[in-house]
């Protein structure tokens, strides 16, 4: 018995189609994982369910009836609730205000706090989820947070869950809690639909995968029948390989250190607290972490736009506390930082332009840009990082997908010839054949002796690449592990700062 | 092919709502009892009839070009600098006086100097905004807003006491002497060699920002800061380079006014030319080539609109009506291009139709 | 597609609007025969209740009465100036006039070009043939208002009169054309009482009210209670203040005394309606003269008929005034004039 048929449902933005005549079904109680790459179109078909946009073509069946949402309201009151990537919650208000809000009880005109708090803690308990009604948003973990998205839905009685990335920003072991819960919500007879791009929380939880490339579906398979590496293929189109013969590390002299560094923010909280870190030739420096818990103001002092407020950083045996980036580009930084279109590129300037920003001056014969040798080197490098959609270098960087634009940021950072290149988040919104290929790259660089750290949330990734991984939590180095004798679990642990602080947050679990 | 395709719709774009605002002033000028077909007529003729006509339309135009580029060149750069009308003040104050006071240089010489000085003064003014927006982040539209009334006032503060022409009932210097005079071409027209300059100006701005490093870090600063800074351009250094270009470019318009036009400082002596050129540089997009048209528009405006007056007597006021409603049509079209306008009229259009049509479908059904 | 249609309609709209017009065609005959006459204003323009209203009721009397073309027009900024001179001369007129002081230089040049069209130019003197300079004894007409305001600011009866013997004066700039108003003042009032106190200020502009508004509160505050003011539209906010405060301003150039009723003590009017009929007449007969120099004999110049105040004023002062006024046009006082 199908809960939602869709039948051949279009979605067009101006000339480009994001969604191509998809048919689908999901059944009831089942868990039916969607993926694809980046920029699929997942998330564009999700919304069209959720009512936040209309198909151009074609119908979605709720019960066997046409629906045409044109809101989420209406779609929440047809019993269908999502759970976005970025949360929506206020983080001043407590969980109850946050499930009831807009939808408020009252009493003649008073809002009744207490029959509310009483009414969404039965519904927490009723799914046995460990949560606390009267606590305030901002007090409580990201996993938490992500409970009460999933309470505000399961409030509002929804038999069918849609979650977009639902795991991007937890740990490993709230991520291993959370599918246990989605399975436990399944056999209490709710649909889950589960968006995203992680294999193996595919592989653990769904019972059926459906698979989009380039907003057409490419088939629906039932989970027990394949492996991982048959849906990477059917998301990517061909065999991808994340795993590396990585030659052991040949680490050479210190590039980078940095001792006891402290960083305040505007407000004089402390964002980063004692960080002891070093990067040596030849060597890859992972820097894992849940998100928000410093790596972003790490990036940012490795690329000059935060000062530190104490501590040291030393560059090849030079004090460099107070650099702006273009010096520390002068002194051999290569910098990949995390907000690829607000630091790295110039969304509205052209593939070119975006090529040779900063190293410009290079190319020019008394002030004038030299319009043959920029084209040139711009075309010599889209082929050897084999960027696609570039024929016409004059077109805007933001017309192309999060992978290409990647490659363009990498191209010009690894061509200036950096003694240290340093990134965040490299791979984050970037297809799996990219992520093959910028891995390859950084292997490269590590073997051609260049110093590299890499700030990821993405574990496996840390784990691929790493040499040698520090753990973040909360603006401090909670461990410094070498990668041949760590393992995911023990990364995790350090990342929900469990070896750092006493037991207190272990209770991050999904109920009990 | 599509990017001239393009390029038609983008000036099939700018003259729209110019041809709009020109109907609507037709009309208001009929329904306020006028002959309109006769005003209109002398609107182009008054303007472009004649090479006397032309002549005293590119005239009106010449200081809009310095102060339009003046404030394209920096908004371009994503800086504000509302300070033109103050750094034209001051550059045409600098003009006259080493106008009146070098003696004995020869015209090229003498001319080339009240050009410089009048170039420094709008540098300097500008310079003091720059450096506090560059190392400081002090708002540089505030500062510059600010600095203006500095200027002005001061420079009327100089015309009416220690500069002031004796026996003068204005606030205005003794002239420039006769070997710093911008001479004019003919006698009859009061077209004079700056206007070349204003090209000589526009060209080489034309080049620089398309051509050049300086350009280029130019366009990246005003698009997007983050990324300038991140690639390593330094972004301070930036803001005091854009913000004196457009200091030198506002400062040389003055001079330039002073040394062809009026001979003297005379307190006043700008209709506005600085938020005229702001006008100018918003309706084209910061872009050197669209600065140039509308600077060409406004004296054609402005030269139509005296000779329009004065033959058939329709007010000044009526002209002032057009430009505004220039400004709002394009205004309409950003806005259109931020909250797509458009598309949501046409939507709404079209589902009144398609709602009239299902009716209809209806009616035939009961039929 | 749907733009090139909006296009057409507009094209249309307007094609009509056009072929509408043609119509009704306007029948503006004008005889060949008839003088013609412009005047420019100057800056501020029409609307000021002052200057260029006054040349334009002048010019609006000549119309009527003399039957000829008139055509008054406000320039934008002062470099239009020779535009507007030489196309006005070149339409044909008889008689060019311009108000505004800024136009000396370009006129001397521009009335040679054109020898056949007579100008004129108010407030200052420029040579030419055919240029005439109309001048005005603004000096007389001071003289007989600081007389009034030294009389009046010791009447403490009047509610609007302090006990102090302080009159003041605003003037646009600080110039001999407009010191003239300030020294014929003085020596009027130190005429009646040479203990009078006047003080004087300047706003720099002739286009400003709130800096005229702030000049006569500050001179009202230190004592004053007739502030005399000859600043062009700056002197609006000066009558604001005096009426705000509950004083006396005295008005210039036109009659302004119904700008504040009663609260304005007089005006000295420069009849520039006066001359510019006076302009226009001699310019039927072509008997133009170089300058004209217009006091109170020639009625160039006098004080207003005080419509709102010369029920409050004792007769007495007004007699005195008007004893005054007789001396001065018989020549037994003869007023300073600086420019001299």
């Amino acid at each position: 018995m199908s809960v939602i048929e869709v039948q051949e449902v279009t979605k067009r933005f101006g000339d480009f189609t994001a969604i191509d005549q998809i048919t689908l079904d999901f059944a009831e109680g089942e868990i039916h994982a969607i993926c694809g790459e980046n920029g699929a179109g997942k998330s564009t078909f999700m919304n069209m369910l959720f009512g936040l946009l209309q198909p151009t073509e074609g119908q979605i069946l709720l019960h066997g009836k046409p629906v045409d949402f044109h809101s989420p309201k209406e779609a929440i009151h047809s019993g269908i609730g999502m759970v976005h990537q970025h949360f929506k919650l206020v983080p001043s208000l407590t969980v109850f205000e946050n499930v009831l809000l807009g939808e408020e009880m009252t009493q003649s005109l008073k809002i009744d706090r207490q029959r509310e708090k009483e009414s969404v803690q039965a519904t927490i308990d009723n799914f046995g989820f460990d949560l606390d009604a009267g606590d305030k948003i901002e007090a409580i973990s990201v996993g938490a947070q992500q409970r009460a998205e999933i309470i505000k839905m399961l409030h509002r009685n929804v038999d069918i869950l849609i979650l977009d990335e639902p795991t991007a920003v937890l740990t490993p072991q709230e991520t291993d809690e959370l599918l246990d819960k989605l399975i436990e919500l399944k056999n209490l007879g709710k649909t889950i639909i589960i968006i995203t791009h992680k294999l193996d929380e595919v592989k653990k939880c769904a019972d059926r995968v459906t698979v989009i490339r380039r907003g057409k579906k490419i088939g629906t398979v039932y989970n027990q029948d394949v492996t991982e590496k048959d849906i990477s293929r059917m998301m990517v189109g061909r065999d991808v390989s994340l795993d590396f013969d990585k030659k052991p590390c040949t680490c050479g002299d210190l590039v980078l250190q940095l001792n006891n560094v402290t960083a305040t923010s505007k407000l004089g909280k402390k964002v980063l607290e004692g960080i002891d870190l070093e990067v040596k030739q030849g060597e890859i420096v992972g820097i894992a972490g849940i998100e928000g818990n410093g790596q972003a103001e790490l990036m940012e002092l490795f690329s000059g736009t935060r000062k530190l407020t104490d501590g040291e950083m030393i560059y090849k045996g030079k004090k460099i506390n107070c650099c702006d980036p273009a010096a520390l580009r002068k002194m051999g930084f290569g910098l990949v930082p995390e907000d690829r279109y607000r630091d790295a590129l110039n969304a509205t300037m052209s593939i070119w332009e975006n090529m040779i920003a900063g190293r410009h001056k290079d190319y020019c014969k008394l002030c004038f840009f030299d319009d043959k040798v920029i084209r040139q080197v711009t075309k010599e490098l889209i082929e050897e990082y084999d960027i696609r959609n570039c024929d016409n270098i004059d077109a805007l960087v933001s017309t192309l997908s999060g992978g290409n634009a990647q490659k363009i940021i990498m191209a010009r950072e690894i061509s200036c010839n950096p003694d240290i290149m340093i990134m965040s988040q490299p791979t984050r919104g970037v297809d799996i054949g990219s992520i093959e290929f910028i891995h390859q790259r950084i292997i490269q660089l590590r073997d051609e002796g260049k110093a590299v750290i890499v700030i990821s949330s993405e574990l496996t990734e840390i784990m691929n690449l790493s040499d040698r991984i520090y753990v973040m939590h909360k603006g401090k180095i909670v461990g410094e592990r070498e990668t041949s004798q760590t393992n995911k679990e023990d990364i995790g642990l350090l990342m929900a700062g469990i070896n750092h602080q006493a037991n207190r947050e272990v209770a991050f679990s999904y109920g009990t | 092919m599509e990017l001239n395709k393009w390029r038609i719709q983008m000036v099939m774009k700018s003259l729209l709502p110019i041809f709009l605002a020109l109907m609507i002033g037709y009309i208001l000028i009929f329904i306020s009892g006028y002959n309109a077909n006769e005003a209109f007529t002398y609107l182009f003729m008054g303007a472009l009839g004649g090479k006397k006509q032309i002549m005293n339309t590119l005239f009106a135009a010449t200081p809009l070009i310095f102060t339009g580029l003046a404030t394209a060149i920096s908004f371009k750069a994503g800086l504000y600098n509302m300070g033109a009308e103050g750094q034209l003040y001051l550059g045409a104050f600098a003009a006259a006086y080493l106008g009146f006071s070098l003696q004995g240089l020869s015209p090229g010489m003498h001319i080339t100097i009240c050009l410089l000085g009048g170039a420094l003064a709008g540098f300097v003014f500008a310079l003091i905004p720059a450096v506090i927006k560059a190392y400081l982040q002090v708002d540089e539209m505030v500062s510059t807003l600010m600095l203006n009334y500095v200027a002005i006032l001061y420079t009327t503060y100089l015309a009416s006491y220690p500069f002031r022409a004796p026996g003068s009932s204005n606030a205005e210097t003794i002239n420039i002497l006769p070997t710093a005079v911008l001479p004019r071409f003919v006698s009859e027209s009061q077209l004079h060699v700056g206007f070349l300059l204003a090209l000589v100006a526009f060209v080489i701005i034309y080049i620089m920002l398309n051509k050049t490093i300086l350009g280029y870090e130019i366009t990246a600063l005003g698009k997007n800061q983050h990324f300038t800074e991140y690639v390593g351009m330094n972004v301070a250094k930036k803001i005091v380079i854009v913000m004196t270009i457009s200091g030198i470019l506002a400062g040389l318009g003055g001079a330039i006014e002073t040394l062809g036009t009026h001979g003297k400082f005379v307190s006043g002596f700008s209709p506005d030319y600085g938020w005229t050129g702001l006008t100018i540089a918003l309706i084209g997009k910061f872009n050197p080539i669209g600065v140039l048209a509308g600077a060409f528009l406004f004296g054609i405006l402005k030269n139509g609109g005296s000779s329009m007056e004065i033959m058939v007597g329709v007010p000044r006021s009526l002209i002032s009506i057009i430009e505004g409603l220039i400004v709002l049509f394009m205004t309409v079209d950003m806005l259109n291009k931020r909250f797509s306008l458009g598309t949501k009229i046409k939507q709404a259009i079209q589902s009144l139709g398609s709602s009239k049509g299902s009716q209809n479908n209806l009616k035939q059904e009961v039929n | 597609m749907k733009k090139r249609v909006l296009v057409g309609m507009l094209v249309g709209a307007l094609a009509l609007g056009l072929v509408g017009c043609g119509q009704k065609k306007e029948t503006k005959e004008t005889n060949k025969d008839q003088f013609k006459v412009a005047m420019i204003t100057s800056e501020g323009g029409l609307g000021d209740r002052s200057f260029n209203d006054s040349g334009n009721e002048g010019l609006k009397q000549a119309k009527e009465k003399l039957n000829v073309t008139t055509k008054v027009v406000e320039p934008g900024d002062v470099s239009e100036g020779e535009t507007y001179l030489s196309q006005l001369a070149e339409s044909g007129m008889d008689l060019v006039i311009t108000l505004d002081l800024g136009h000396s230089d370009v006129l001397k040049k521009v009335a040679k070009k054109y020898p056949d069209t007579q100008f004129a130019i108010f407030n200052t003197a420029v040579e030419g043939s055919n240029v005439s300079s109309v001048l005005f004894k603004e000096q007389e007409g001071s003289f007989l208002a600081g007389a009034l305001s030294a009389l009046v600011t010791q009447d403490t009866s009047l509610e609007q009169v302090n006990d102090k013997k302080i009159i003041s004066f605003i003037g646009g700039i600080d110039s001999p054309g407009i010191n003239i108003f300030l020294s014929g003042f003085k020596e009027g009032a130190s005429h009646i009482d040479p203990e009078i106190k006047v003080l004087s200020g300047y706003t720099n502009s002739f286009a400003d009210p709130a800096k005229g508004k702030e000049t006569a509160l500050s001179q009202i505050g230190q004592g004053s209670d007739i502030v005399f003011q000859a600043a062009g539209a700056t002197g609006d906010g000066v009558i604001q203040a005096a009426k705000q405060k509950n004083v006396f301003a005295i008005g210039v150039d036109s009659d302004q005394d119904g700008i504040a009723k009663g609260n304005v003590l007089t005006s000295v009017m420069k009849r520039v309606d006066n001359a510019v009929y006076g302009l226009v007449e001699d310019g039927m007969k072509k008997e133009y003269q170089t300058t004209y120099e217009l006091g109170l004999k020639e009625k160039g110049v006098e004080l207003s008929p005080m419509t709102y105040t010369k029920d409050l004023i004792s007769e007495d002062y007004l007699k005195q005034i008007e004893g005054l006024r007789e001396q001065i046009i018989s020549g037994e006082i003869k007023v300073k004039d600086i420019r001299k």
